[in-house]
C-alpha cells in the first residue's frame, strides 16, 4: 500500500464517477489459423483512468492493445473475435465500422517516436485535416491547444515550421501524443511509450499521461512494472495470452489474488 | 608465416585487379577528354550538323537528345511510379506481383536493341515514318523497370512504425502512401529518376530503328530526330575528320552530363539530410 501510495505522489485524486468507456468480451486473437495468441480475454477500461497492462514478452498485452483499434488489420492473416464495445454502441471489431473514424476515437502512440517528416506544424494539422476543414486561425488555435496539452508547446511554440525529425526523443513522443489528442479521442492506447527514452524524457512523459487521464481514457501497455505502479489506475497482469488477473494497482500490486500475479509483481519471474 | 603470405597474396591479387579496372577506366576516361576537348568550341553548341567534311557543331543532335529523353522520362515516372507503389504497397508478396516483378527483371537486362526492334515494328512500322516520338517511348521502355524497381526498393524503406502511426490516426492508405511515404523516401525515387535518364540518355541502339537521325534542326517530334548517340555512332565511323571530331566531342558531352547525373543523384540524399 504505502509504497505504491508513494510512487504515486504527484498524482491527484480523481472525482468522476467510474464509467466504463470500453468493455473487452471474451476476445481471441489468431496470427493465422493455427497460432491462437488471446485467449477468452474480458476486462473493462474505464473512463478519465489509466488502465496499465503488464506481463513477461510475448504475454499478448501488446496485440490485446490493438486490437482495440484493429491496428492489426494492416496485416493480412491476422485477425480477432469475440466483443469489444467502445461507449455504449459502438461494436469496434464489426466489420462495418468506419476504421478511420474509430481510429480518430481511439488514437494510438507507440514504442517509438514516429514523427512525420514533415514539420512540426503539419505533424499536428495533418490528423486535424483528415475530419475537419478548418480556417488557417482555428487551425493554428487546435495546433497550439493539442501542443498545450501535451506539454510540448513552450519548447517549440519558436520553431513550429521546422522540421519534427529535429526535436529530441523525448520531444518526438509529446508530439506524437499531441497529435493523437488534436484529433480529441475518447481514449488513447499507449504501447510502451517511454521504452525508447532515457529516465528523464519518460518522467516527462509519465508526468502527462496522470493529467491527460483527466481529459482522457489511457490504456498502456509497459515492460515497466514501477512504470505502471506510479501512473495507472488499473492494472491487468497477462501471462501467454490469458488475463491473469485485473483490478485497483494498489490491488494488484500489494494484495494479488493469483498467485503468478504475486510472482510476477515481486519479481521472481518474468 | 605460410599463413600470412596466402593472406599477402589475396590481397595483392584484389588490389592489382582493382588497379586493372580503374586504370582501363582512367585511360578511356583520359582518351576521352583529350579528344574531345580538342572540338570544344562555341560552334559545338550553336551550329547544325555538317554535310560530309564539312564544319559544324552538334546543336540539332543535343536537342533531339534532350526532347527525347525528356519525353521517354516523362512518359516513364508516372508508370514506374504506379507500378512500383502497386508492387510494394498492394501486391506484395501476392503471385501477381512476383511474375511482375520477375517480368520487370527480364525486362531491366533485355537487350536494348530489341527494344528499338519492337518499337520500330510498334510505332515506325504502323506509322509509316521514323519520328521522335518512337525514339522517346523506346527510351520511356529503357527507363521504366529501372523506376519501377527503385520506387518499390525505397517504399520498402518505409519502417513500419510510420505507416502503423499514420494508419493509427485513421490515415486512410492512399493518403499513408501519397502524404508520408512517398515524403520519406521521397529523395530516393527522384535519385532513381535521375539514374534512368543517365542510362538512358547514353542509348544508342534503341533511337538506331525508331528516331533515326537527322541533319536538320527539329523539335518536332513527328519527324526523325537528330540526337546525340546516334550522330556519334554514324560520324565516328566516318572517314572524315571532322566528324570524327565532332564524335568525340559529343561523346565527351554525353560522358560530361552522365558524370553530372550520378553526382546530383548522390548529393541530393546528403542535401536532404543536411537540411533537417
Amino acid at each position: 500500500m504505502s509504497q505504491v501510495a508513494q510512487l504515486k505522489d504527484y498524482q491527484q485524486p480523481l472525482s468522476q464517477a467510474l464509467v466504463k468507456r470500453m468493455d473487452i468480451k471474451d476476445l481471441n486473437f489468431f496470427y493465422g489459423k493455427d497460432k491462437r495468441v488471446l485467449f477468452d480475454v474480458t476486462m473493462p477500461v474505464y473512463e478519465n483512468r489509466v488502465t496499465a497492462m503488464i506481463g513477461p514478452s510475448g504475454c499478448g498485452k501488446s496485440t490485446l492493445l490493438r486490437c482495440l483499434n484493429r491496428i492489426y488489420e494492416l496485416y493480412p492473416g491476422q485477425y480477432a473475435e469475440g466483443e469489444v464495445t467502445l461507449g455504449s454502441d459502438i461494436k469496434v471489431l464489426d466489420r462495418r465500422v468506419d476504421l478511420n473514424d474509430l481510429r480518430a476515437k481511439i488514437g494510438m502512440v507507440f514504442q517509438k517516436p514516429t514523427p512525420f517528416p514533415m514539420t512540426i506544424y503539419d505533424n499536428i494539422a495533418f490528423g486535424i485535416k483528415l475530419y475537419e476543414r478548418l480556417s488557417r486561425k482555428e487551425m493554428e488555435h487546435r495546433v497550439k491547444e493539442a501542443l498545450e496539452k501535451a506539454q510540448l508547446w513552450d519548447e517549440v511554440k519558436d520553431k513550429l515550421h521546422t522540421d519534427a525529425s529535429g526535436l529530441s526523443g523525448g520531444q518526438q513522443q509529446r508530439l506524437c501524443i499531441a497529435r493523437t489528442i488534436a484529433l480529441k479521442p475518447d481514449v488513447i492506447l499507449m504501447d510502451e511509450p517511454t521504452s525508447a527514452l532515457d529516465p528523464i524524457a519518460t518522467q516527462g512523459i509519465e508526468k502527462l499521461i496522470t493529467e491527460l487521464r483527466r481529459d482522457y481514457t489511457i490504456v498502456i501497455v509497459t515492460h515497466n512494472m514501477q512504470q505502471a505502479a506510479r501512473i495507472s489506475d488499473y492494472t491487468a497482469f497477462m501471462y501467454l495470452g490469458e488475463l491473469i488477473e485485473f483490478g485497483e494497482t494498489e490491488q494488484v500490486f500489494n494484495q494479488p489474488r493469483n498467485q503468478r500475479t504475486k510472482d510476477y509483481v515481486k519479481g521472481t519471474f518474468g | 608465416m605460410i599463413r600470412k603470405f596466402k593472406n599477402q597474396l589475396f590481397k595483392l591479387a584484389c588490389m592489382a585487379s582493382t588497379a586493372i579496372g580503374l586504370g582501363i577506366l582512367v585511360l578511356i576516361l583520359f582518351t576521352l577528354f583529350q579528344k574531345g576537348m580538342a572540338g570544344m568550341n562555341l560552334a559545338l553548341f550553336t551550329e547544325v550538323t555538317p554535310g560530309p567534311g564539312g564544319e559544324g557543331g552538334l546543336l540539332n543532335a543535343i536537342v533531339g537528345s534532350v526532347i527525347m529523353t525528356g519525353i521517354g522520362i516523362l512518359i516513364a515516372t508516372p508508370i514506374g511510379i504506379l507500378a512500383g507503389t502497386w508492387l510494394a504497397e498492394y501486391g506484395q508478396n501476392s503471385k501477381t506481383a512476383d511474375s511482375i516483378r520477375f517480368l520487370n527483371g527480364m525486362l531491366m537486362s533485355a537487350p536494348s536493341i530489341l527494344i528499338g526492334l519492337f518499337v520500330y515494328e510498334i510505332v515506325v512500322v504502323t506509322s509509316g515514318h521514323f519520328s521522335g516520338w518512337a525514339g522517346a517511348i523506346a527510351l520511356a521502355i529503357i527507363a521504366l523497370p529501372v523506376i519501377i524497381s527503385t520506387t518499390e526498393e525505397m517504399l520498402k524503406l518505409v519502417p513500419v512504425q510510420l505507416r502503423e502511426a499514420g494508419a493509427g490516426l485513421g490515415t486512410p492508405k492512399w493518403r499513408v502512401t501519397l502524404q508520408l511515404s512517398y515524403r520519406a523516401v521521397g529523395t530516393g525515387i527522384v535519385t532513381g529518376i535521375l539514374l534512368s535518364i543517365a542510362r538512358i540518355s547514353g542509348e544508342t541502339a534503341p533511337l538506331l530503328f525508331t528516331a533515326l537521325n537527322s541533319s536538320f534542326m527539329s523539335v518536332n517530334p513527328n519527324e526523325p530526330m537528330a540526337n546525340l548517340p546516334v550522330t556519334i555512332y554514324q560520324y565516328a565511323m566516318s572517314p572524315y575528320e571532322s566528324w570524327n571530331q565532332l564524335a568525340w566531342s559529343g561523346a565527351l558531352l554525353i560522358t560530361m552530363a552522365i558524370l553530372l547525373l550520378n553526382v546530383m543523384s548522390r548529393a541530393l540524399p546528403q542535401l536532404k539530410k543536411r537540411r533537417s
